[in-house]
């Protein structure tokens, strides 16, 4: 049995509670027994809350109020979670089949980073397309969406460097007096403190791992698709059979699925894990 | 258990295909001991050109397509193309063990031979190397550019069981609903094509997922392409005019001996059929 957990903000464009609870229903379903734990200063709808083990506001403030790329609480987690242990899901993510095994590799570790993701079609993504900046500036390809924690001494170091660069990105960002980027992202910060502390070799299972934790990601890009497209979405169909299985361009999905796009959570979708739950539709108001 | 190559053959104004298959008959035996049997529309003419076929099957093509046809770099023909039938080979084969070729894959080695030794109840490749190197090869790597994995119906070997019956059954369906099949694999050709066909098959028969139901046959599938010319070949050796990258009009010379190959140009291959 593992535990889940999630940080959910919601935006004028996107409703990560919405998010947040079907990733959740997804989780119950493939792994009843797990606990899950949502972040979150908003509503979770009535009929979604049963999902959660745990609904936490998010502490010391919202430090992310004046942006609407609300990463900036992500190292608050550790210290509101309610559990010694868990594995951290972005919002916009299902589990698909039962991931128990990549999460048993990942306890292995007081933190833990997957630094190897799929396309679709279930190849191991090897292009850096959205990541150059981090080839070029010798910065661990880490992937926060799927992740890990033990609440530990080396632990607390570690988010508290977190801590230290997402409140001052732009000072750390500067590599010969150059951004690395223009906007911080989570997976940046990770990389950076990993550099810093040195500590690569202690927070990911590395190429020659069995079991590796992954999981698809579906930015477009990184496919391995002749003609580049800024929406996978418009380049591969989507749908949920009565099983709850999801096939992306035919392919049947497995594991930890990363979709990226808002958009593709369809009302159908949502409806369709409901009736499984056997509980009633609702969105944000 | 019987074993044997099958291998369908219908004739358009301009190729003989029964003919490549008495060819690929008459090599079959030298290399492999095998029996070959035809599938036709032309019985007649099927055993008036060769005495080599084990059985000559008759089956009349349903639909005939346009298909293009290289002759070199330089000349280009569309041609009637009856390629439906194959679908039905499960059927139609008069073996337990089946081999099913292309009638323009000439045999040079026994490398096939160990097919039937194994444990394996259906095979294909998915990998094939072009003789010439630099052509771009995404066509064969996958049925589309977001599509599943490209198989090669060229060279199948199938026995007789539940799951390729099942199979067969499923290439006939998919052959059946051919427009809706090839709008959800986004296919963008309309061309009927028995590679596309049985990769979409695998691809289901692996659970919509990467599997291994189609295992590889031994060896390698290498092939020159219609823009390449047969200049000459000698028992397993082959002299080819390899389309040349730059220059159009002009080829490389290459040797290849000892392996079998896929030759594509038709006009090329006729010229050295001798049956």
């Amino acid at each position: 049995m593992y535990n889940f957990i999630m940080l959910a903000q919601n935006n004028i464009e996107s409703d990560y509670v919405l998010q947040a609870s079907l990733c959740a229903m997804s989780i119950k379903k493939t792994m009843p027994s797990s606990k899950i734990a949502l972040i979150t200063n908003d509503v979770v709808p009535a009929a979604y809350q049963q999902f959660f083990e745990h609904i936490v506001p998010i502490p010391w403030g919202d430090s992310a109020s004046n942006s609407d790329w609300k990463i900036h609480n992500r190292w608050k987690i550790i210290h509101a979670s309610p559990f010694d242990e868990a594995v951290i899901l972005d919002t916009d993510m299902l589990v698909l089949t039962d991931i128990s095994e990549q999460c048993r590799v990942m306890s292995n570790y007081d933190i833990f980073y997957t630094d190897s993701v799929l396309d679709y079609r279930g190849n191991i993504v090897s292009n850096d397309f959205y990541r150059k900046n981090y080839t070029k500036n010798n910065l661990p390809s880490l992937y926060t969406a799927f992740s890990y924690f033990r609440k530990s001494e080396f632990s607390f170091k570690f988010y508290e460097l977190l801590s230290q660069v997402t409140e001052n990105w732009e000072d750390f960002y500067k590599v010969n007096g150059k951004l690395l980027q223009t906007h911080p992202s989570m997976d940046t910060t990770v990389g950076l403190v990993t550099n810093m502390l040195d500590c690569k070799e202690s927070v990911t299972a590395g190429k020659r791992s069995y079991n590796r934790p992954t999981f698809v990601h579906m930015k477009a890009n990184i496919q391995g698709w002749n003609r580049l497209s800024e929406q996978w979405r418009s380049k591969v169909g989507a749908y949920l059979n009565r099983d709850l299985d999801l096939f992306i361009g035919n392919y049947k999905q497995q594991g930890l699925f990363h979709y990226t796009e808002k958009d593709f959570i369809k009302q159908s979708f949502v409806k369709q894990y409901c009736d499984y739950h056997g509980v009633s539709y609702a969105i944000q108001s | 258990m019987s074993k044997g190559i099958l291998v369908f053959a219908y004739n358009n104004t301009a190729v003989d295909y029964i003919a490549q298959a008495a060819f690929l008959a008459q090599r079959a035996k030298e290399y492999l001991d095998l029996p070959v049997s035809i599938v036709t529309d032309d019985v007649e003419y099927a055993n008036k050109i060769s005495k080599n076929f084990d059985e000559v099957i008759f089956e009349r093509s349903k639909a005939i397509t346009a298909k293009s046809y290289n002759n070199g770099t330089m000349a280009r023909h569309k041609l009637a193309f009856k390629n439906d039938t194959r679908p039905q080979a499960y059927d139609l084969s008069p073996y337990d063990q089946t081999l099913l070729l292309d009638t323009d894959y000439i045999i040079a080695d026994d490398t096939l031979k160990h097919c039937f030794d194994g444990p394996n109840t259906f095979m294909a490749y998915k990998d094939a190397y072009d003789l010439a190197g630099f052509r771009d090869y995404s066509e064969f790597k996958r049925i589309s550019d977001t599509g599943v994995d490209f198989y090669w119906a060229t060279c199948v070997y199938f026995t007789k069981c539940s799951s390729n019956k099942t199979f067969f059954d499923l290439l006939r369906h998919i052959q059946t609903h051919w427009t809706h099949y090839r709008q959800i694999y986004r296919l963008e050709t309309p061309v009927y094509r028995n590679d596309h066909v049985f990769s979409i098959a695998i691809h289901i028969m692996n659970g919509f997922q990467q599997g291994n139901f189609a295992k590889k046959p031994p060896g390698r599938l290498f092939y020159t392409t219609d823009k390449d010319i047969l200049h000459k070949l000698e028992d397993d050796e082959f002299t080819i005019l390899l389309e040349n990258e730059k220059f159009l009009g002009q080829y490389t010379l290459a040797k290849f001996k000892g392996q079998s190959l896929h030759v594509m140009n038709k006009f090329s291959l006729a010229e050295h059929i001798n049956v």
